[in-house]
């Protein structure tokens, strides 16, 4: 990131940075949601489960944004004018990712990946604001990404890595006519 | 960063139905499903405002998974449904899905005299280049090397068709091609072709990961166009023509005046069947 583009997004008071949390914190949960309904409806409920409680834990935290800014005036962003670095929120998994036979050690790599870009974003945040109330609640904020970064370590290291034939359909839906 | 003096009434969340989506995992649709109810929040539209109309297909699905009044039509005829529509309820605000096969084969004929009527809609196609749906045939933008049907073990051998220089042509009034990878940015080009009067045209790259997983490199082959928007029919034309189609942005924006019908009685229904006397 050039030092233009950081300054552009810098964020530099309360509200602006607590807007950017909620979206953050109600897109993964979402998005954790969505992942999980799909896995749910094409038979895969191990995956399914793990990112609908993924998903819960995302709610909780929206939750305890939203409390944070109970009185303040949040501004209305349009979604492609928030300062995220590629242009989407953070901490959504990818959806491009997923795979109706993928396994749980993969689930949660992909969500391993959403808590680092969230705490890359909070760290970030943490750096370049000017305000110190800012910094203060984005690196309390980065800390929580930390530690969640933390747990799904040790949540990963129970499940074995996928098979090599991990994606094997014996009756794939991939059959052209 | 634009600091709106009022806040959209309902999150785009309010836009999506109960109903959990079929599409297979990974599937571009679900980031369309997305961009749309975000474009429909920001819009600040009532749902009972709304009409999402679709024809048949995987993308077709969409009125059914939002909150707004839908109708899952039939193969190809969601255009002029739509048109019957706003032409009656011109006070809705009434948005076309579907597939590159709905829309460009069986609903070629609809497409093009909806881009020539140019009655207010917004019309997303979200072009994967293949019927997916059933099982994977090759469709108008399948590449002419395609080969991994059965139906076409050698390719297609024909030439793509060119939705938006088509749509062009038959004069579409806004036209834009956005990608699924890009949520955000397809949220905001469907929000500006909602806003713009007339026919608005949107091609959305939506990756089919199960029929053409090498779909999955438009994530590094996607760029946005290198060129601003335009007014100049003339100069969309060439540029779309030189294209790869797989530029994105917002193409060409038009001035043609809307289509809008006499809604006025000509005649009461006792003249009417005063005809039908014997």
């Amino acid at each position: 990131m050039t030092d233009d583009v950081k300054d552009a997004n810098r964020i530099d008071s309360v509200e602006l940075f607590l807007a950017h949390a909620l979206t953050l914190e109600n897109e993964a949960a979402d998005g954790y949601q969505e992942i999980g309904d799909s896995m749910a409806v094409h038979n895969n409920p191990e995956v399914a489960g793990l990112f609908l409680q993924m998903c819960k834990y995302g709610r909780m935290h929206a939750d305890e944004v939203r409390e944070l800014a109970t009185g303040l005036d949040l501004p209305h962003i349009p979604p492609w004018e928030y300062s995220w670095e590629d242009g989407e929120s953070p901490e959504s998994a990818s959806m491009d990712k997923m795979h109706y036979m993928m396994q749980p050690a993969q689930a949660l790599a992909l969500a391993m990946k959403a808590e680092r870009q969230a705490h890359a974003f909070y760290a970030g945040v943490a750096a370049s604001t000017a305000n110190p109330r800012v910094r203060e609640l984005a690196q309390q904020f980065a800390a929580e990404e930390s530690e969640h970064v933390r747990l799904l370590g040790e949540w990963i290291a129970k499940y074995p890595p996928a098979d090599d034939n991990w994606d094997y359909d014996p009756d794939p839906p991939a059959m052209p006519e | 960063m634009t600091a709106l003096a009022q806040t959209p009434a309902l999150t785009a969340a309010a836009y999506k139905s109960d109903y959990r989506p079929v599409w297979c995992p990974g599937c571009g649709h679900y980031s369309v499903l997305s961009s749309l109810t975000k474009a429909l929040a920001e819009l600040g539209l009532q749902r009972e405002n709304v009409a999402v109309i679709s024809g048949i297909g995987c993308s077709s699905r969409i009125p059914a998974y939002t909150s707004v009044y839908g109708f899952h039509s039939v193969h190809g005829r969601a255009l002029p449904v739509a048109t019957g529509l706003k032409v009656a309820r011109p006070d809705l605000t009434v948005v076309v899905a579907g597939g590159d096969g709905d829309g460009y084969s069986i609903g070629g004929n609809h497409f093009l005299h909806a881009c020539r009527r140019n009655v207010d809609l917004t019309y997303l196609v979200m072009d994967n280049q293949v019927y997916g749906m059933t099982k994977g045939q090759a469709s108008p933008t399948t590449p002419a090397d395609w080969d991994r049907s059965k139906l076409t073990p050698h390719g297609t051998g024909v030439s793509p068709f060119h939705p938006l220089a088509v749509a062009l042509a038959a004069g579409a009034n806004f036209i834009a091609r956005c990608y699924a990878g890009d949520p955000n940015g397809t949220a905001r080009v469907i929000t500006e072709a909602v806003r713009h009067p007339g026919f608005s045209m949107v091609q959305i790259l939506s990756q089919c990961v199960t029929y053409q997983p090498s779909q999955k490199e438009w994530k590094t082959t996607v760029r946005k166009a290198d060129v601003t928007t335009t007014r100049d029919a003339v100069r969309a034309a060439r540029w779309l023509m030189a294209d790869d189609g797989l530029s994105t942005g917002v193409l060409y924006i038009g001035h043609r005046p809307i289509y809008r019908p006499e809604l006025q009685a000509s005649c009461s229904v006792d003249d009417l069947e005063s005809g039908f006397v014997v």
